[in-house]
């Protein structure tokens, strides 16, 4: 296989990665995935970690707040 | 010569393994060969190399150093580049533990290994792609760099490194994420127990209120209602006298009324029966005084008219005993009589005598002299005289010793009922003193109008009775009505607990109802994003996999190609790679080989390859993929014994490998083939490019190499 030819070959992750995408329907899945996808071209496999794990603690971070808020009326309600 | 950026210029050894005195070793970016008989301190040079790049893996430092040379062991090589000497140094302190690298630049400053050479950084101590690392081992066993790292070579070589790698990220984050989110489910369910166990605590204090309900009969009040009962309650408080002004009472809250309003009336009621109860022990006193008064006098008014007709009949029975008579009379009778009887008793010791005398003189003549004045007399006479008289005395004395004793009976008989008579007639004098003094009393103490009488101390005592009654029936019903505030206020207060109660269940209910739903909605969403993350990692593995199906094939191909003209094997003559998965679910490549005469392909480490063709199909991958990296920084290829049990004519298929690795590499083989190895370098590389060296033994500062000419 020429050397040269790994260029194309480069590409062969986004073709799958186009693939993908192309079979996600609209909505947050395919919002996270073409996020994910931005990151990754953007700062590489680190940003794609750093992006899902951020995601991932806003949204927890969401159920702490309105965990430790139930938490906090349920003490005020008894 | 290669153009890669860096070459290995020079290296420095201290302390290391078979060196025991500071070596430095000049390449000066040439390709190294190092012959030499096992044992002489090659290896001790490339594993030099390989542990100034890599360090150790797990194991500890110390098992590097030189243990007879008491410095630092310390490993530096110098690396040519466009801008000049670059140093990496690693260094064991002579305490041990882990080693530190250190990378200066040109100019002498300190470098992160991760800017620049971040391949190093990340294939570690154990993985090598760029650079090989064949140790010197038993040929049924692996190298540890080289095949390691196969699947990652093979994807790169595809273009596809970064869908198994994301795949893998996304599998780590989402294994991750499934254990935070277990934490977080058991919270969530935690707080929704939390919740069931509040409203079931609720709906207890509910169904003890509703089985037993204050408001009676009628329909389950509202709150409204209930604030007007109590506004109604403070209003009648305030009629009776409760000390409770209602404009104070504005602001508190329903139960903080109650509880004031309660207190006041309590007030009230207090003071009321502190007045009554002073009187009723009062009344009390007088009562009880009243009564006891009375009941003495009427006591002793009663004695006396039991005593009076007892009195009667032992005056009767005394006056029949007297028969007449006073008592004085019959102690005169008696004392007359009892001196009768002591005359007649004289009497009768005369005749006694008398006859005691005439029956000792009489002498039977018929005749006696008088002993006094002679005169004679009968005897028989006289003692017929005395017989009789002694019988007259006799007589005499018997009745008055009945008579004697007739009256001394009487007089006892009399005297006793005498006594009987004045001890009844002193009870009833005692008993009338008695009824004196309470008649007294009641003038004195009861205030009664002289003269004071048994009836009216009767009457007073009654009056008493009656107003202590009437005084405890008030004070009762006042206990009563107390009471009766007391169950209002508390029937209001359990109202007021109803509806608090009540609504803390609506408010429960509508916390779990609403806001615990939402939480559930946040952990779906969190879920999700761990959805997203499996459903991502299933698409990309599937598509490496529809990618792989085509792409591995020619590869396969190639490392045959490459495989075939190191070894000739001629029963194994077939390399493919096949898919596999991973214990975590990743995808696997694995290198194996096949037969074209039959069926069926088996893995490397089988054991089904002899010595050579293993050993060669570990350099395989070096040679197919490492052509086509995009510019590594850093190409070494470092080979330590490569050949073992290699046949002559495959010694020279590697060399022409190697020599077409030299293109991008720098090599640096270690053998004990000089004589298979030296002859034919000629013919594969320049003299200019070659540095070749040759061990002689071991010195006092360790290994001794002196330099081999390559012919030309």
């Amino acid at each position: 296989m020429p050397k040269d030819e790994s260029a194309s070959t480069q590409s062969a992750s986004e073709q799958i990665f186009n693939q993908i995408e192309q079979n996600l329907e609209a909505g947050g899945v395919r919002d996270v995935w073409q996020n994910l996808r931005k990151e990754l071209a953007e700062g590489g496999m680190g940003n794609v970690r750093t992006y899902l794990d951020a995601e991932y603690q806003r949204r927890k971070g969401i159920i702490q707040a309105a965990l430790d808020e139930l938490t906090n009326q349920l003490e005020e309600v008894n | 010569m290669s153009n890669e950026t860096f070459r290995i210029e020079s290296v420095s050894i201290e302390g290391f393994k078979a060196f025991t005195s500071p070596q430095k070793f000049d390449f000066e970016g040439r390709d190294v060969f190092l012959f030499g008989p096992n044992g002489f301190g090659k290896t001790s040079i490339v594993e030099a190399i390989r542990w100034c790049l890599f360090g150790l893996a797990s194991r500890q430092g110390g098992i590097v150093k030189n243990q007879f040379y008491n410095g630092s062991c310390i490993v530096q090589i110098a690396l040519r580049a466009l801008d000049g000497i670059w140093t990496m140094q690693r260094r064991l302190r002579v305490a041990g533990g882990e080693s530190d690298l250190t990378v200066r630049d040109p100019n002498g400053t300190e470098r992160n290994l991760e800017d620049v050479f971040p391949q190093l950084s990340r294939i570690g101590p154990r993985e090598g792609t760029h650079v090989i690392y064949a140790a010197q081992q038993p040929s049924s066993r692996r190298p540890e760099a080289d095949i390691t790292d196969f699947s990652y070579v093979v994807y790169r070589y595809l273009g596809l490194e970064e869908v198994p790698r994301l795949a893998e990220v996304l599998l780590e984050l989402s294994e991750n994420w499934t254990i935070e989110e277990t934490e977080i489910c058991r919270s969530v369910e935690e707080l929704g127990d939390h919740f069931s166990a509040s409203i079931s605590e609720v709906d207890k204090e509910l169904n003890q209120i509703t089985s037993n309900p204050p408001w009676g009969d009628t329909t389950t009040p509202t709150n409204e209602h209930t604030r007007e009962k109590i506004e109604q309650l403070i209003d009648d408080a305030a009629e009776l006298g409760a000390p409770c002004a209602k404009d104070e009472l504005e602001g508190l809250s329903l139960l903080e009324k109650l509880y004031e309003v309660e207190t006041a009336i309590r007030a009230l009621f207090r003071e009321e029966q502190t007045d009554l109860s002073q009187k009723l022990e009062k009344l009390s006193n007088r009562n009880e005084d009243a009564e006891t008064t009375l009941t003495n006098a009427e006591g002793a008014s009663c004695q006396i008219e039991a005593l009076s007709p007892t009195v009667q009949e032992l005056r009767k029975q005394l006056a029949a005993t007297l028969d007449g008579s006073t008592l004085d009379q019959l102690e005169n009778s008696l004392q007359q009589t009892e001196a009768g009887f002591e005359t007649s008793q004289s009497r009768m010791d005369a005749v006694q005598a008398s006859l005691k005398y005439l029956e000792m003189v009489d002498n039977g003549s018929g005749t006696d002299l008088c002993p006094t004045c002679d005169t004679g007399f009968q005897p028989g006479e006289l003692l017929a005289v005395l017989e009789t008289l002694s019988s007259c005395v006799d007589n005499e004395t018997e009745e008055l010793l009945g008579r004697r004793d007739v009256l001394r009976k009487q007089i006892s008989a009399c005297k006793e009922l005498s006594e009987e008579v004045i001890a009844r007639e002193a009870d009833i004098e005692s008993h009338q003193e008695e009824i004196a003094a309470s008649l007294e009393h009641g003038e004195k103490e009861f205030g009664l109008s002289s003269p004071v009488t048994l009836a009216s101390l009767k009457d007073y005592f009654e009056s008493v009775s009656k107003s202590y009654k009437d005084l405890f029936d008030l004070s009762e019903s006042k206990t009563e009505a107390l009471r009766s505030w007391e169950t209002r206020v508390e029937n209001l207060r359990r109202e007021v607990m109803f509806h608090r109660w009540r609504s803390r269940k609506n408010r429960l209910q509508n916390l779990r109802d609403v806001r615990y739903e939402d939480l559930h909605d946040s952990l779906r969403d969190l879920g999700d994003l761990r959805n997203v993350a499996d459903e991502t990692r299933r698409l990309l593995n599937t598509h490496l996999q529809e990618r792989l199906q085509e792409d591995l094939p020619p590869v396969g191909e190639e490392m045959t190609e490459v495989y075939l003209r190191l070894t000739g094997n001629p029963i194994f003559d077939s390399i493919s790679i096949r898919q596999g998965e991973g214990p975590n679910g990743s995808l696997t490549l694995e290198l194996r080989v096949s037969s074209t005469r039959g069926s069926g392909s088996w893995s490397v480490g089988q054991g089904i390859l002899n010595g050579q063709a293993l050993n060669a199909i570990q350099l395989v991958p070096y040679f197919v993929f490492s052509r086509y990296q995009d510019s590594p920084l850093l190409d070494l290829l470092l080979l330590d014994d490569p050949t073992q049990a290699f046949d002559t004519s495959k010694i020279k298929l590697l060399l022409e490998e190697l020599s077409q690795a030299s293109s991008h590499a720098t090599l640096f083989i270690a053998t004990h083939e000089e004589d298979r190895f030296l002859p034919m370098l000629k013919d594969f590389f320049s003299a200019d490019d070659v540095k070749a060296y040759r061990a002689v033994g071991i010195g006092e500062d360790g290994p001794l190499f002196e330099d081999v000419p390559i012919s030309v």
